[in-house]
């Protein structure tokens, strides 16, 4: 049974409704599966700039669309292939091969959680400067270590 | 819809599909240094109603089973050489079906399906190659590295792919309640 805290006022999707706490601190608990998204979970279009972000967005729009989640299949494959061919660093190639194992049984919560680490990385990488040694090293450690 | 359809009907069909269908022995070994390949493709989806258009006319999935059993072997932790020993025989089975599908097919259709298992062979490839035991390497080498094709990914994508990720209009009136 998954459990879902709420703090005062926070909003959640869950089947494509949009639902919105009230005043006080609350927890939801799920006895089955559903497309649950909470709000902070959410990433608007215009912040999915990046590859990873942009597999992000397409998972989540899976979840979203339930229904028509096939119609993003080729986009999230083709997102997926490229980064599964750029990232080298053997956690996050597992965590990109989970969010696949997720998206192929239809569980998109999962495979958004699995991304997780990975807009992390690439974050990381991002806003290397370029060149720079330790930098990397310390990106590279929080991730792998 | 029509001159979409037409766009895709004059795109050059993808010419190593047969070769990437019929002769999963020859999955590369990892390549990571390139994804040049990717670039070809974007640019043959650079219309999301190209994308759209090819689930319409092909097969949705047409190599959903191989997928699956392939992240399902991953899971259950066989080694490489009983994974690729399972696509062999999946996506031989995948290709008779195609096959027979490929009479029901306009001329479109194919072009359509082509591309559609074009992408498919792509994923599941980078997926093998992903999951090779030691394709990992020292740490700080692979966040230089990573960082390094990151930013050519970046590149390669900023023209074209914004226009995969068209929203239909259900996740779109979601996303809006939330601005």
């Amino acid at each position: 049974m998954l459990a879902v805290k709420l703090k005062p006022g926070e909003r959640l999707v869950v089947n494509g409704a949009v639902l919105q706490n009230g005043n006080t601190r609350n927890v939801l608990y799920f006895a089955n599966r559903a497309a649950i998204l909470r709000e902070r979970d959410i990433m608007q279009e215009e912040k999915a700039v990046t590859p990873a972000s942009r597999v992000y967005f397409v998972v989540q729009l899976m979840l979203l669309d339930r229904d028509e989640a096939d119609d993003y299949r080729p986009a999230f494959e083709l997102l997926m292939t490229g980064l599964l061919r750029t990232f080298k660093a053997q956690p996050i190639l597992k965590a990109l091969a989970d969010c696949a194992y997720w998206v192929d049984t239809s569980d998109y919560y999962k495979a958004l959680a699995s991304l997780r680490p990975v807009l992390d990385y690439e974050a990381d990488l991002l806003s290397l400067p370029a060149g720079s040694n330790s930098i990397s090293r310390e990106a590279a450690a929080r991730v792998i270590g | 819809m029509h001159s979409v359809l037409a766009t895709i009907g004059a795109m050059e069909v993808p010419q190593d599909i047969e070769k990437d269908a019929s002769s999963p022995s020859e999955i590369e070994t990892p390549t990571h240094g390139s994804p040049s390949g990717i670039g070809a493709m974007y640019e043959q989806l650079v219309s999301p109603s190209a994308v759209i258009s090819a689930n319409a006319v092909a097969p949705a999935d047409p190599l959903r089973k191989v997928r699956g059993r392939l992240l399902r072997a991953r899971r259950a932790g066989a080694d490489s050489a009983t994974i690729r020993a399972e696509i062999d025989r999946l996506i031989s089975q995948v290709d008779s079906t195609v096959n027979a599908d490929d009479i029901n097919l306009s001329a479109t259709g194919i072009v359509s399906l082509r591309c559609r298992l074009k992408i498919q062979c792509e994923f599941i490839k980078a997926l093998c190659a992903a999951l090779e035991p030691g394709t990992g390497s020292v740490v700080n080498v692979t966040a230089e590295e990573d960082a390094a094709r990151l930013g050519t990914l970046q590149r390669q994508q900023a023209s074209s792919v914004q226009s995969l990720l068209r929203t239909n209009q259900t996740p779109q009136s979601i996303l809006a309640v939330f601005r």
